[in-house]
């Protein structure tokens, strides 16, 4: 039986565990700690250096190391470490490689086979760029695993009697994810998973960042964005300084010398205080209510239905942030599992479960979903762009599903099947995932021959695509897998379209209520004197009317619509 | 090859959750982990059962025969575009081909039954080849309400609403049947326990069991017993409530709107009800926009309303039209026209100002500056010149349809500043557009149709 270990490739840390003699146990790195930095660097030497040692080069020689890697996985961005240009996936690979190192020489064999987590709401490049991140350091990937399904194994284990709904809260350093999940028969079973990948620790820190630099550029006149120095110490303290306030009432920053002014080093001395620092990140804690009013509608559970809340990622040590689950979910969420450790355990139990250390009819076993919808773009009613979901989100994996389509025009031998992921009803909105050929379709009129597209959807995000003619059998198929994909656009926007905007008002959707209005008040406006107050007034109103409903903005636009009508009321009467 | 209930071990009487405890004792057994395409096999089957049990839907199972089952996946797919028509012949075919098929039978007599051809010799045939299948018998039940055997239709609902039902075909053909005999007990009985008990999640389910929640509504109004109908009311906010998000896009207006109508539906004596029910549904809802919508739909219900209060004097009705329906989108002259009429039955709206208050608060709040100051004789007066003042002012360059008259008469009068602009989209009373138009006719639409005799300036 081969030796599985269970890998949590975060943002701003990475652990690893094992499961064996019926518990998991976690693995010491060479510095005889369980949590490693995730950083990397070149030093002085001209070394590779991971970890603790990455970090504390960091002050000093910024321009060589790097962190946060995992924020670029999937993008085209590359990473420069001593002048030379990295990809993400290139630095992920070193980074595990140290892991591999270290547990190895922990467990005192030669681990080639790991289980590494992603968060839930990764797509599918990002899934497939960690898997070789992990292949290049020396690994055979076992499985991909969504974070917040792993915090719940490592519930679950211990809890496989209970009957609950349970809700997990993942707020690491870099993304945010939601899971709900259902503990039923000795069965884990995830119902719906959604999340933020651009919400995390991080920019908790960047808001008490910006708060400071604002600040400085006022008092000073100095951007300190343009010191790569001076935003490393920022950084730190900003970090530390939220870590801190969610023990202390305040904190103070003290960076004596961060820039030049006018020759003179300057210090940056302010003190934050808890109130402040809850005001300057509440955005962002709203930002966590949409992943979770999803995830609480596509599986048909109500808040009052969740039997537990559990908290993953170490942002979520911030009082506000339990505070804030408990006024928008009725319920205070409990610290059953360990918020640093539990997604590694959890990737330790899937390991021993691949490993086939638990057998799936005496121990847990666990069904995941997918969180993106998966689909083809096709014509519907005209629109050539027409997003057509075939598997959609939060299904139970592995899943197969068909669909039929139909030829467009007449004659017509062909069809190129364009594959996406996403939420948006247009297809070029979302992250596109491959294309293919099916030809040899018997000449027909148009709308008769279908073509059955099945799309098969395995526990490792892999994706089979089939197409096939009905009438004559002929198929064509695509696996997709890295090969075939293209390192393209970023992570796909949330449900709701991307925002336009018209050019003229008179175009969005939402004119039809004001066009009344605004007729009026340009009818007033033609009566009114050239040197009339009034004048400036109702044009102003009126110009941001229409702005705002060329933005779509109706709740602006009600607004705006209120003091005009009143305005001209005030007028008339 | 099985039914969904079959691969899960259990009956297709099964409570959701031994549904549920079977499905999971399975995943144990092949977890996708160990055996995907088996688990693939038992979730797909999970799936269909939980649903055929939530919706109350006929199970089947699928065909041994690989031609056969391409031509039942022909048929879900065709279901699932709801492309019955064109289907028809092929299903035809299907059924011709495989004559044993229960599935193909099934649909073809709900076709049939769909362009109101007798099927009730299919349906017979299937209830006898399957006597236990509630939805055979449902099956049956509607093709003697379409064609017409009353008495054998009303013998077999009875027996299948005894175990409860939950199916919405079934019940959008019933209920009517039930409307015809004047059954409204049981309309309340079947509807009540359908909309407080629903648990489902699925938005095709849903918006069913809107329509149907909405005949509840009615069948409460007309049983006319004050506890009943508080429960109905309560329970259709409730159901509102639960399913907000999986109802559509703004689907408050669209309820408000499918009310308004079934309003009408309802004998005359018993509408106050459904009245009241509407009126509860505003500010259900968290879109704004939404809200506003809904508050119009109310607006010109109450409007009816106050037009039929006979306290009222007849200015309430072009008062409440002027101050609370949409005023940004009436210009002043509206307004101004109701100022005058309010002013020349000034004794009778004052004196009814204790009802407005108490019965239209959002009414009395609008118009308590303007009762102000006609208060007195004398400020009524001072009001009414200033507002005659104004009149001839804004007769021409303010009202549309005015404007347009006046420039019809008037044509050199027509300043070139002025542009054509397009009228159609002013809504003004709603009512049809009316070409030839004179002050009087135009006087007349002011007021109301019971007319008020001439302008007496």
């Amino acid at each position: 039986m081969k030796t599985v270990i269970g890998i949590d490739l975060g943002t701003s840390t990475t652990e690893a565990a094992i499961y064996r003699n019926g518990i998991v146990e976690m693995i010491l790195n060479l510095e005889e700690e369980i949590i490693t930095p995730s950083a990397i660097g070149i030093d002085d030497k001209g070394k590779w250096v991971v970890g603790k040692r990455a970090m504390s080069q960091l002050i000093l020689s910024p321009q060589n190391t790097a962190i946060e890697v995992k924020r670029k996985i999937g993008t085209d961005s590359r990473i420069s470490i001593g002048g030379k240009n990295y990809t993400p996936v290139e630095l992920s690979a070193k980074l595990l490689e140290y892991v591999r190192t270290y547990a190895s020489e922990y467990l005192g064999e030669d681990i080639r086979n790991a289980v590494i987590s992603v968060p839930a709401y990764f797509n599918e490049t990002q899934r497939q760029e960690t898997i070789e991140a992990g292949t290049k350091a020396g690994f055979k990937v076992e499985r991909i695993l969504n974070e917040p399904t792993a915090a719940a194994l490592s519930y679950g284990l211990a809890h496989m009697d209970e009957e609950s709904h349970i809700l997990v809260y993942d707020l690491g350093g870099g993304t945010f994810d939601v899971t709900l999940l259902e503990m039923f028969g000795g069965v884990l079973e995830v119902k719906a998973s959604a999340g933020d990948n651009q919400l995390g620790g991080k920019d908790f820190d960047e808001a008490i960042m910006n708060s400071l630099i604002k600040d400085f550029q006022k008092k000073h006149g100095v951007d300190l964005r343009q010191q790569r120095q001076a935003m490393v110490k920022l950084k730190e303290e900003a970090e530390q300084c939220k870590k801190t306030l969610s023990k202390e009432d305040s904190y103070r920053i003290l960076i004596p010398a961060i820039a030049k002014v006018g020759g003179h080093p300057v210090e940056l001395d302010t003190t934050i205080t808890r109130k402040d620092f809850e005001a300057l990140v509440r955005p962002l804690v709203e930002r966590t209510h949409k992943p979770i009013d999803v995830v609480l509608s596509d599986s048909g559970i109500t808040a009052n239905k969740l039997d537990r809340i559990i908290l993953v990622g170490g942002s979520t040590r911030m009082p506000m942030i339990a505070a804030d689950i408990e006024a928008y979910l009725g319920k205070a969420p409990d610290s059953a599992v360990n918020p640093d450790y539990a997604v590694s355990e959890g990737a330790a139990i899937q390991a021993a479960i691949i490993a086939g250390l638990i057998d799936p009819s005496e121990g847990l076993v666990m069904t995941d979903v997918n969180p993106y919808s998966l689909g083809v773009q096709c014509i519907k009613d005209g629109n050539p762009d027409y997003f057509s979901v075939i598997i959609p989100r939060n299904v139970t994996i592995p899943a197969s599903k068909t669909q039929r389509y139909y030829t467009n025009y007449p004659g017509q031998t062909e069809v190129e099947v364009g594959i996406y992921q996403g939420e948006s009803s247009t297809a070029s909105r979302n992250h596109f995932l491959g294309d293919f050929h099916l030809s040899e379709i018997p000449a027909n009129y148009s709308e008769v021959e279908s073509i059955d597209i099945t799309f098969s959807y395995n526990l490792n995000g892999m994706l089979d695509v089939t197409a096939t003619v009905v009438s004559t059998g002929k198929n064509a198929k695509l696996s997709i897998n890295m090969q075939n994909q293209e390192n393209g656009p970023e992570i796909p926007d949330e449900e709701e379209e991307a925002h336009v905007s018209y050019s003229n008002w008179k175009d969005s959707p939402i004119s039809g209520d004001y066009r009344a209005v605004i007729r009026r008040a340009e009818r007033i406006l033609k009566r009114l004197d050239e040197d009339d107050d009034e004048r400036d007034e109702i044009e102003s109103l009126l110009n941001d009317l229409k702005a705002a409903i060329a933005n779509e903005d109706a709740d602006e636009a009600d607004d705006l619509e209120d003091d005009l009508v009143d305005l001209l009321e005030s007028l008339e009467d | 090859m099985q039914t969904c209930f079959e691969i899960l071990g259990v009956s297709p009487s099964a409570t959701q959750k031994e549904l549920k405890r079977a499905y999971f004792s399975q995943v144990r057994i092949h977890s996708p982990e160990k055996d995907p395409d088996a688990f693939k096999k038992i979730r797909a089957a999970y799936e269909q059962a939980t649903q055929a049990l939530e919706m109350d839907l006929p199970v089947f199972p699928s065909s041994d025969n690989p031609k056969e089952l391409e031509y039942e996946k022909s048929l879900q797919f065709a279901l699932e575009k709801r492309d019955f028509e064109n289907y028809y012949p092929q299903l035809n075919r299907s059924c011709q081909l495989f004559p044993q098929n229960q599935l193909f039978q099934y649909h073809k007599c709900r076709m049939m039954r769909a362009r109101k051809t007798n099927a009730i010799r299919i349906a017979e045939k299937l209830v006898k080849q399957d006597p236990e299948n509630r939805h055979y018998k449902m099956e049956l039940a509607l093709c003697y309400i379409t064609q017409g055997w009353d008495k054998r239709a009303e013998t077999l609902c009875n027996k299948i609403v005894e175990g409860g039902v939950r199916n919405t075909e079934f019940l959008k053909g019933y209920v009517p049947f039930l409307k015809a005999h004047n059954d409204y007990e049981r309309i309340y009985t079947i509807l009540y326990k359908l909309i407080s008990e629903n648990e489902c999640q699925n938005a095709g389910y849903l918006s069913e069991l809107t329509d149907l929640a909405l005949d509840l509504i009615v069948a409460a109004a007309e049983l006319d017993d004050k506890s009943r109908q508080e429960a109905a009311a309560g329970a259709l906010t409730d159901f509102i409530q639960n399913n907000l998000n999986l109802l559509g896009e703004k689907p408050l207006v669209g309820i408000c709107q499918k009310l308004t109508k079934k309003i009408s539906e309802v004998s005359p004596d018993h509408r106050q009800f459904v009245r009241d029910t509407l009126y509860d549904l505003q500010n259900l809802s968290k879109d704004r926009t939404e809200n506003r919508q809904v508050a119009s739909i109310v607006d010109s219900d109450k409007l009816d309303k106050i037009r039929n209060d006979k306290r009222l004097p007849r200015c309430a009705e072009i008062l409440y039209r002027a101050y609370v329906l949409n005023p940004a989108y009436h210009p002043n002259a509206v307004k101004m026209d109701a100022r005058l009429c309010g002013i020349m039955e000034r004794e009778k709206l004052l004196a009814c100002r204790p009802i407005l208050k108490k019965e239209y608060p959002i009414f009395h709040e609008r118009i308590v500056t303007f009762l102000r100051a006609i208060s007195t004789k004398e400020k009524a007066e001072k009001l009414k010149a200033e507002l005659l003042s104004k009149y001839e002012d804004y007769e021409a360059s303010y009202f549309p349809e005015r404007k347009r008259y006046f420039y019809e008469l008037y044509p050199d009068e027509k300043p070139e500043w002025m542009d054509d602009e397009d009228e159609d989209e002013y809504d003004y009373f709603d009512d049809d557009d009316d070409d030839d138009f004179s002050l009087d006719e135009l006087l007349r639409r002011l007021f109301g149709r019971k007319g008020f005799g001439g302008f007496p300036f």
